[in-house]
C-alpha cells in the first residue's frame, strides 16, 4: 500500500473516531442536561417566564387540534393567550419562544426559553431591549423587528417564530380578532 | 523531568518567554476570572491534546502530522465547548467565541508539535501541567491588571487596553531580565 494512501487512511480512520466521540459526547451532555433540568423544576420555575411574558395568575393549558398553548386568566377574567413556538436560527437547535399576547392578539411580552445561537453574536438577540420591540406589535397588523447586524438569521428566527405564534393564535381565535 | 513544571511556569512560560497564544491573552483579560477560566480551559485542552497525540504519535504517518494534531484538538475542544456551555452557560456567554478558538490557539498546537509528538506519555504531561499553569498564570496576571487599572483608566477594559496592558508586562519583563543580565 502507498504511503500516500496510507496516510489518507489514517487520517480519515482518526476523523472517524473523532465523529463517533463527539456524537457519543453531545447525546450524553445533552441527557445529563435535560435529566437536570426536569428533576429540579418546580412549578415557579414554569410560572416565572409566563409571568414575563404577560399578567396573570392563571395560565390554563389546551389543546385544539395539534395546537396547544395557554390561555392566561387574571381574576377570573381572560386576557390572553401564551404559545410555545420553534423556529429555525443560525445553530443546529431551534429558538423556542414564548410569545404572551392579548385577546386582541397584541404581543404582551416574547421570553426566549431555548435557544443554540452563538454566544455574544446571534445571542444579543435575545436581549431584553430586543425582545421587547415586540410587545404592542399585531393585532392585525405586520410584526416587524429591528434585528442585530451581523446576526441575520438568530434575528429572523425570532421574528419568524413570534409571527409564527401570533398567526397560529390567529388561525385558533378566528374572526373574532379582526 | 520534572524541569518541565518550573520551566512552563517561568524559563519558558508561554505568554511571557514563548509568546504563543497571545490572542485569547489580549480578547478576554477584561477581568481576572474571565482570563482564568479560560486558561483553565486552555490548560485542560493542552493536558488532553499532550497526553493523547504522544500515546498515538507512532500511529500518525508523517505526511498528516498537523492534520491529525488538529483533528485530536479540536476533538476536545469541541468536548469542552459542549460541556461548558450546557453546565456553566453564563461563563460560556462571558467568554463567548475564544472557547471554541481555543482550536487555533498556537500553544496547543505547538506543544503537541516539538514535544508531544516526540516524548513519552509521563514528560509529555508534564510538560502540559507546565504550560498550562505558566499559561493560566499570565492570562490571569494580565486579566488582573487590567481589570485594577481599568478602574482609574477606564481604556483598560476596551480592546486597545490589552494592548497597553501586555506590552507594559513585557516592558517591565525586559528590565527585570537587563538587571538579571548586569548581575551576571
Amino acid at each position: 500500500m502507498n504511503e500516500r494512501l496510507k496516510a489518507a487512511l489514517a487520517l480519515i480512520l482518526l476523523v472517524l473516531v473523532s465523529a463517533g466521540i463527539l456524537a457519543g459526547t453531545n447525546t450524553a451532555v445533552h441527557r445529563i442536561a435535560v435529566h437536570l433540568a426536569t428533576a429540579g423544576l418546580q412549578l415557579e420555575d414554569l410560572v416565572a417566564p409566563f409571568s414575563s411574558v404577560i399578567g396573570g395568575d392563571q395560565f390554563a393549558k389546551v389543546r385544539e387540534g395539534d395546537v396547544e398553548y395557554r390561555k392566561v386568566f387574571r381574576e377570573g377574567e381572560h386576557v390572553g393567550y401564551i404559545i410555545e413556538v420553534s423556529s429555525e436560527g443560525y445553530g443546529f437547535d431551534p429558538i423556542v419562544l414564548i410569545v404572551g399576547a392579548g385577546t386582541d392578539l397584541v404581543v404582551t411580552g416574547v421570553a426566549v426559553l431555548s435557544h443554540d445561537e452563538t454566544p455574544g453574536l446571534g445571542g444579543r438577540v435575545f436581549s431584553e431591549e430586543n425582545l421587547a420591540q415586540f410587545t404592542g406589535q399585531g393585532g392585525g397588523a405586520e410584526i416587524r423587528f429591528d434585528g442585530v447586524s451581523g446576526a441575520t438569521y438568530s434575528s429572523s428566527g425570532v421574528l419568524s417564530g413570534v409571527r409564527k405564534g401570533i398567526g397560529t393564535l390567529a388561525g385558533i381565535t378566528g374572526p373574532r380578532q379582526e | 523531568m520534572l524541569s518541565r513544571i518550573p520551566k512552563g511556569l517561568f524559563g519558558e512560560n508561554p505568554v511571557f518567554r514563548l509568546l504563543l497564544g497571545l490572542c485569547p491573552v489580549l480578547g478576554v483579560t477584561t477581568t481576572a476570572f474571565n482570563g482564568f477560566a479560560l486558561g483553565a480551559a486552555t490548560a485542560l485542552v493542552l493536558l488532553l491534546s499532550n497526553l493523547t497525540v504522544s500515546l498515538v504519535k507512532s500511529l500518525i504517518p508523517g505526511a498528516v502530522r498537523i492534520p491529525a494534531f488538529l483533528v485530536i484538538i479540536a476533538t476536545y475542544v469541541s468536548i469542552v465547548d459542549l460541556v461548558m456551555k450546557t453546565f456553566a452557560g453564563a461563563l460560556y456567554q462571558a467568554l463567548g467565541v475564544f472557547v471554541p478558538l481555543i482550536v487555533v490557539n498556537c500553544l496547543i498546537l505547538g506543544r503537541a508539535d516539538a514535544f508531544a509528538s516526540r516524548e513519552g506519555v509521563f514528560p509529555s504531561i508534564l510538560d502540559a501541567v507546565g504550560m498550562g499553569l505558566g499559561f493560566t498564570l499570565s492570562i490571569t496576571l494580565v486579566g488582573g491588571v487590567r481589570q485594577i487599572l481599568s478602574s482609574w483608566f477606564p481604556i483598560f477594559g476596551m480592546p486597545p487596553g490589552a494592548f497597553l496592558a501586555l506590552g507594559l508586562l513585557f516592558a517591565a519583563m525586559a528590565v527585570q531580565d537587563g538587571r538579571a543580565a548586569d548581575k551576571a
